[in-house]
């Protein structure tokens, strides 16, 4: 092709570039951040299900979150393991039962902290556009709403993450992290209450 | 006018006097050869490679102090850059992490080195099953073997509720790979910073406790002393740190930035210097020679400049920056040959041939004096001072040929009538002599105190911007620059490796492991690894491993883990991975670690220990039964060993350069007495010069060493001249002379005391010491004696 039908070819796809229409994938995405935007507090139950090759059996842990505007979040388990952490911004506490310590750390330190706290609060104010940089979010499901977040660098972790949304995509309903190697972790959220109250020192 | 009877003299005198009635009326030719010369070697000179380096500076021979230079300088510690981050207390969340990011993706190679390679749990994981066996010893087999049930149980709860945890994603792969938790022990007790498994990047971070402040240890393939490269290094920093997150702020230190800061105001130095000391010197001849013509006797150092640049120029390896800034000082004050033709063959009614003829025997043998004291620098172990050596040598060649056979003929235009010369100052025996002796006793006296530099200071200009963000980060982070390093180096990366575990059994006697930076205790030997593998075998094969193993099954099972929970583990246990190489390490995160505490080279491999530099370990490693392969370095004591390479190269110069111009001035006079006289000027100057270091606590560093040089070069050209016409106060040519090139030389050198470069003040302070004594020496003490020892 000659330099002049290049330089034609990319005037067009310049031109057009600004009057592409917005995929329904960034569409719902949008809607769900618009949704989300409106949530200053929220609380409830969190149900982990692990389907581990390292376990024999499912093993299913019942436990909290509590979330407040712009970043601050509290997340434990309480049954059959006490452990949770709560940060506000970059830094916070977490503790374990078993050894009944709680320790500081920030989330600049523990990269791990920083995915796991990431996701957590993505699904928790249900906006899952900071999420973008590093997963490939597409839409596989719009009544109800799921998503599935791949990464868009090899993670050798997290295979795939699935969020399903409540039917009215007020709140996410469930999160599962598929492992590599078939390992699936899954939190289902329950009793979720938006923009009540929370109590001082909940973080 | 007083005549030794050297042999010399009627041959110099006639060879030089025929020369001059030779090229008489062709002053136009003279001319124009000189120019053409002149232009030639500006044109060669401008093709001279410049090396910005500080390579010259520091020694390339056997001795200690070369040695330490080049095993340091090869290391990747040598060229780490320390950038501490802070956040202001308003700074947003994750702008620190953000400016660390930024950082990182900015500052890349060419300038930079890549970061290392990324790990994480899933690639350590990966190594245990390997590293267990190669690392566990004896003594964390008795520990495992005294594991209870209870023990068991308990280690396997943590690792249940880990799994249930938030981090139990990122754990999972490591509690298979050891759900003793044997690896925790042995890691800890192998280094105190390195050996912790980072996810990339985070491996050359470290984060202060209060979330405030991170620091980012960066490599550069860049030379520590390569000024061009450093600059460029400084001006990325400096860019980079100003697109940084509001409310960050950036601090860096590094062994390039003392490197610019010294070459930055050395350059500065020597342009001011230059500057000054020109006008200085015009000033004074503008003042005592009083003739347009005097333009000509300006211009011998002037042009002297060109020619020893082309000169060096045409060496291999390049012309040092260093070389042309010193040298241009040097030979700027070596006008004396040209002033004392000048003042030769300006006196009314002399014979100009004849004039410049008597002029060539003091002004050949000064030359020679002098050129054989700078001669003694091309034997230093410094390239800089060799190639500083070869510069004077030229120039002062130059600057002879110059003054007896071109000036002459310039600065003496046909038929022009001379204005008589004012007498030269002159002082009586009875005060000069008293004032001189009580000068040479309190030198004497001070010149005992005098001692060598062995903190490096001298040589170091750090700015102030360097000090606060070198205290800052050593108050902050520690002494992380400060560090012995042992050097452990085999033909073979076995035979290293052997060396290694040798220099870190020997070390672990004296100092704790957590002291200690070092690969071997993941890495030893083959004879170690396969003792270990061996002993790892039959511990599991033996009662108290088959009993461990079961309590794992039995207890798994009983909290909820299935049958091949901990597979990875219980294979390493029958079956043992090979032990892990570098390449493995690398991929598990340890990257940074491997790559600075391993040095790949020709003909051989390198491994480094760190260990702190306070002379535990060269102690430990310097008693009986010395490992072969092994150096010791440490930036604590490179100021000894260069305080002594300095002291045995400086008594090399004063010995050599004594014998030299003792030798030149036995040639130049058969009297004893004229032999003494002529050292006057030297001998005062010198032990002023010593004197007043030693009662001020000034001490001997390296330039010092070239300000003797200067001294026994150029003082005894004074003694040379002033003895070669003992009626100098009836010759007013000859103090002149002297008085004038002695000004220009403290004008010249007295400027330097200017400087800001501590070292340049140091030698602009003593030549101004050494010469402000043997000038005076010179014009007043010589001609004393001389009347006296005549009465």
């Amino acid at each position: 092709m000659s330099r002049a039908r290049w330089a034609g070819v990319c005037l067009l796809l310049a031109m057009a570039a600004p009057l592409r229409a917005a995929s329904p994938q960034d569409e719902v995405l949008a809607r769900l951040a618009q949704g989300g935007a409106g949530i200053e507090t929220a609380q409830g139950r969190v149900r982990q299900e692990k389907r581990l090759e390292i376990f024999q059996d499912t093993v299913v842990s019942w436990g909290r979150f509590a979330y407040r505007r712009p970043d601050r979040l509290r997340w434990e388990l309480t049954d059959p393991v006490v452990t949770g952490f709560a940060i506000t911004g970059g830094s916070g506490r977490r503790w374990h039962g078993l050894t009944g310590k709680t320790e500081p750390f920030t989330l600049e330190s523990d990269p791990m902290m920083r995915v796991i706290a990431g996701q957590i609060l993505a699904s928790v104010r249900a906006d899952f556009t900071p999420l973008q940089k590093e997963y490939r979010i597409s839409v596989a499901s719009e009544t109800p709403v799921i998503l599935h977040l791949e990464p868009r660098v090899a993670n050798p972790f997290v295979e795939r993450v699935i969020v399903t949304f409540s039917k009215g995509a007020g709140h996410v309903e469930s999160v599962a992290v598929r492992e590599k190697g078939g390992d699936q972790t899954t939190f289902s959220f329950s009793d979720v209450e938006v923009n009540r109250p929370l109590p001082d020192g909940t973080f | 006018m007083a005549r030794s009877d050297s042999p010399v003299e009627p041959f110099l005198e006639r060879i030089v006097s025929a020369t001059h009635r030779r090229l008489a009326g062709r002053r136009a030719l003279l001319s124009a050869v000189t120019l053409g010369l002149v232009l030639l070697a500006a044109l060669v000179s401008l093709s001279a490679t410049i090396r910005e380096d500080l390579g010259g500076l520091l020694p390339d021979d056997r001795s200690e102090a070369g040695r330490n230079f080049a095993l340091f300088s090869g290391t990747p510690l040598a060229r780490r850059v320390l950038v501490s981050l802070t956040a202001a207390p308003g700074a947003a969340d994750g702008a620190l992490a953000a400016a660390a990011d930024l950082l990182e993706a900015k500052l890349v190679p060419p300038l930079f080195a890549p970061p290392p390679p990324a790990g994480g749990p899933t690639e350590l994981a990966a190594l245990l099953p390997r590293a267990l066996p190669a690392m566990a010893g004896p003594e964390d087999l008795a520990r495992l073997g005294a594991f209870s049930s209870h023990v068991v149980r308990e280690r396997l709860s943590a690792a249940y509720a880990l799994l249930l945890s938030p981090e139990g994603l990122g754990a999972k792969a490591f509690l298979r790979a050891d759900p003793l938790g044997i690896a925790g022990p042995i890691l800890a007790r192998s280094s105190p910073i390195g050996l912790t498994p980072g996810a990339g990047s985070s491996e050359r971070r470290l984060r202060g406790p209060d979330g405030r402040s991170l620091l980012l240890m960066l490599d550069s393939p860049v030379p520590m002393t390569d000024f061009g490269q450093a600059r460029a290094m400084e001006q990325l920093l400096q860019a980079t740190a100003a697109a940084l997150p509001a409310g960050i702020a950036m601090k860096t230190v590094s062994g390039h930035q003392y490197t610019l800061a010294n070459s930055q105001t050395i350059r500065k130095d020597l342009t001011t210097i230059l500057t000054l000391s020109s006008l200085a010197i015009f000033a004074i001849y503008v003042w005592f020679l009083r003739t347009r013509l005097a333009i000509f006797v300006f211009l011998v150092p002037m042009t002297v400049l060109v020619l020893a640049t082309a000169g060096v120029s045409l060496m291999p390896g390049g012309v040092f920056a260093i070389t042309l800034g010193f040298g241009g000082v040097l030979l700027g004050m070596a006008d004396e040959y040209a002033m004392h033709v000048f003042f030769a063959v300006r006196q009314p009614g002399v014979d100009r041939a004849g004039a410049v003829g008597a002029a060539a025997r003091p002004v050949v043998m000064g030359a020679l004096a002098t050129a054989a004291a700078f001669g003694v620098m091309a034997f230093s172990s410094l390239p800089g001072q060799r190639q500083l050596a070869i510069f004077c040598l030229i120039g002062i060649g130059a600057s002879l040929l110059l003054s007896l056979i071109v000036l002459p003929h310039l600065v003496t235009p046909r038929g022009m009538t001379l204005p008589p010369l004012p007498r030269a100052p002159s002082l009586p025996a009875r005060v000069v002599l008293p004032v001189w002796v009580a000068l040479v006793v309190l030198g004497a006296a001070g010149a005992t105190q005098v001692r060598f530099d062995d903190s490096m200071n001298s040589l170091n200009h750090v700015t102030p911007r360097l000090q606060i963000a070198e205290e800052e980060i050593r108050e902050r982070w520690g002494d992380l620059r400060s560090r012995a390093i042992i050097f452990a180096r085999g033909a073979t990366f076995e035979q290293a490796l052997e060396r290694n575990e040798a220099v870190y059994r020997r070390l672990a006697g004296t100092l704790a492991p957590s002291e200690l930076l070092s690969l071997a205790p993941v890495f030893p030997g083959a004879q170690t690894r396969e003792a270990r593998r061996r002993d790892w075998l039959a511990f599991w094969n033996g009662p108290d491993g088959a009993r461990l193993l079961e309590t794992l099954r039995v207890e798994g099972a009983a909290l909820g883990f299935s049958a091949g929970a901990f597979a990875p583990f219980v294979e390493a246990t029958s079956r043992p991975g090979p032990a892990p190489d570098p390449g493995t390490l690398r991929a598990a995160g340890f990257g940074g670690i491997v790559d600075a505490l391993l040095l790949p080279g020709e003909g051989g491999v390198t491994l480094l220990t760190l260990a702190p530099d306070d002379g535990r370990a060269a102690a430990a490693l310097a008693g009986p039964g010395a490992l072969p392969g092994i150096a010791v370095v440490s930036p604590g004591s490179f100021g000894v060993s260069i305080s002594d390479a300095l002291h045995r190269e400086f008594l090399r110069y004063l010995v050599v350069a004594s014998l030299v111009i003792l030798g030149v001035v036995a040639l130049t006079f058969r009297g004893a007495r004229e032999q003494l006289l002529a050292l006057v000027p030297v001998f005062t100057g010198m032990l002023f010069m010593f004197g007043a270091m030693g009662a001020f606590g000034m001490k001997i560093n390296l330039f010092n060493i070239i300000a003797t040089v200067l001294i026994i070069g150029l003082c005894v050209d004074y003694g040379i001249f002033m003895v070669s016409h003992a009626a100098a106060e009836a010759d007013p040519a000859t103090s002149r002379a002297v008085l004038v090139s002695g000004l220009t030389t403290i004008a010249g050198f007295g400027v330097l005391a200017l400087a800001k470069h501590p070292a340049l003040q140091s030698l602009g302070l003593t030549v101004l010491l050494g010469f402000g004594a043997a000038v005076p020496a010179a014009l007043f003490v010589i001609p004393a004696l001389t009347r006296r020892s005549g009465r």
